[in-house]
């Protein structure tokens, strides 16, 4: 046991061991942030881009009549859109299906055991 | 009589040894193994026909003389008179081949799974600790520190990066460390299963991920050159493998070199692929290989493989005592490199819980950054020890 000892100390175990995970940690965990920073600056980015921008100064038009007209019947038609035009509202803002759960059946149906014996 | 014998004596049976006869059946074993079980077939057939090759008789005269030609029956070693396998060996010797593998592997590498949960880049280096548990072990059995780091490193589950370092540390270990290594990580799916279930819990099994943010191309190309320069800042040694990996995921990434990551991804990497695996194998001949020390860099092996599975799957649990949105620690396992069999466990074992949980792209995560963890390990036993 001693002989084992002496052997793992002469090879600087603890010192190997502990430079290397903590390198590799250090590492990671460097990566971990810049990953992290990269992508709140995403985030900032998408939510900077979908901003309206500030409308301009000064008093805001009155409407005309043929616009209002057109802004009560586009309400109305929303209102009931199968019933009035066959067409349904949410059919535009339907959420897509997430390219992650498609991955994940796609990966599901491809077979992964391996084919049995003859 | 006298010119039958002469005529015996320079065939292979003159010179066959028992040895010769283990290792061919070694090598069909592998060829068996890839056809029939499937088992990591792009490397144990390359592996196994190297084998064949190494350990014809009249070619491995002494052990290493599958590497040099034979001039009336003589070695013809220092007369310049190598053979074919000496020129293969050389991307072997050198450390060429797992560069290019990595360059190869960069661009087929999709990084989107890393960066929409940046934390899972943690279980590629809890996964790591393996190589440093087995680096301890083959200090205890009497290796020294270099051949300990080399045999340390099979539990990367990184079959380039073992032979990268056991080039640099101990020459004269790559065959076993190289075979302990691919042959562990086409084991994966069956080394792996039990250690997961041992240590998680079913209703922990049972946790779904929430379902990761798409990533926009620009933090796909920026990615991988932050990547390189915090790596190899931190690491120097990790440079020639992290430079080729993140290279070759900027010819994917960038949209404008799309003909040379194609290239890099398929033809490029099969043809690295066959030489790396014919070399290796050749150079696995019986007086090298059938030793007590192979013995034993297997036995370590194992170990080194089964550690790496559990701290994967421990440090997961332990980030979720402290995290909101819970990770399966199933996909801790797949912090061990072997890209993409240990996320595919890590999928297969999850489903036998819940068919409805896809754990597959979650589990992408630790996978890719268990490669970026171990050629970092890789880089830095090579600062330490070489």
């Amino acid at each position: 046991m001693e002989q084992v000892l002496e052997l793992i100390e002469r090879g600087r175990a603890g010192y190997v061991a502990a430079m290397g995970m903590g390198g590799v940690f250090a590492a990671l965990v460097f990566l971990y942030t810049f990953i992290f920073i990269l992508g709140k600056a995403h985030r900032f980015g998408r939510v900077r881009s979908r901003s309206p921008s500030a409308p301009p100064p000064g008093p805001t038009p009155e409407p005309d009549e043929g616009e209002t007209a057109a802004v009560v019947a586009v309400a109305l038609a929303l209102s009931s859109p199968s019933r009035r035009t066959g067409v349904s509202v949410s059919a535009g803002v339907e959420e897509e299906p997430s390219g992650w759960k498609v991955a994940g059946r796609l990966a599901m149906m491809r077979p992964f055991t391996r084919p049995k014996k003859d | 009589m006298e010119p039958l014998l002469q005529f015996f004596k320079v065939t292979a049976f003159w010179n066959l040894s028992w040895g010769n006869l283990l290792m061919d059946a070694i090598g069909v074993l592998f060829i068996y193994l890839a056809i029939k079980k499937h088992y990591e077939p792009l490397l144990l057939i390359p592996i196994g026909i190297g084998i064949l090759l190494g350990n014809v008789a009249p070619i491995t005269i002494a052990g290493k003389q599958v590497f040099y030609m034979l001039v009336n029956g003589e070695i013809a070693e220092g007369s310049g008179q190598y053979s074919v396998m000496y020129y293969l060996y050389f991307g072997v010797r050198t450390g060429i081949y797992p560069a290019l593998i990595f360059l190869g592997v960069g661009a087929m590498t999709d990084f989107s799974y890393l960066i929409s949960n940046p934390k899972l880049v943690l279980l590629g280096a809890a996964a790591q600790f393996g190589i440093f548990i087995t680096y301890t072990g083959a200090l205890a059995l009497g290796f020294v520190p270099t051949d300990a780091g080399a045999i340390g490193i099979i539990g990367g589950a990184d079959g380039p990066t073992a032979i990268f370092l056991s080039s640099i540390l101990a020459p004269e270990l790559i065959a076993p460390i190289a075979i302990a290594a691919y042959s562990y990580m086409a084991l994966v799916p069956v080394i792996q299963p039990p250690i997961m279930k041992l240590l998680t819990s079913r209703k922990e099994r049972l946790i779904r991920m929430k379902d990761p943010r798409p990533v926009s191309k620009t933090e796909k190309i920026i990615f991988p050159i932050g990547g390189f320069l915090i790596c190899t800042l931190i690491a120097p040694g990790s440079a020639i493998l992290i430079g080729c990996f993140f290279a070759g995921n900027i010819l994917k990434e960038s949209g404008v070199t799309e003909r040379l990551a194609q290239t890099a991804r398929t033809a490029f990497v099969d043809i690295v692929t066959i030489l790396v695996g014919v070399s290796v194998g050749c150079s696995a001949s019986a007086e090298t290989f059938l030793t007590s020390r192979s013995l034993l860099i297997f036995g370590l092996g194992a170990l080194s493989f089964a550690f790496a599975t559990a701290s994967g799957v421990i440090f997961a649990k332990i980030m979720n005592l402290f995290s909101k949105n819970k990770l399966n620690p199933l996909i801790g396992a797949a912090g061990v490199s072997a890209v993409p069999d240990a996320a595919r466990v890590a999928q297969m074992v999850g489903q036998e819980e819940d068919h409805q949980n896809f754990l597959l792209m979650h589990a992408m995560g630790p996978n890719v950054a268990g490669v970026i963890g171990s050629a970092m390990a890789a880089g830095i036993l090579w600062s330490i020890l070489g």
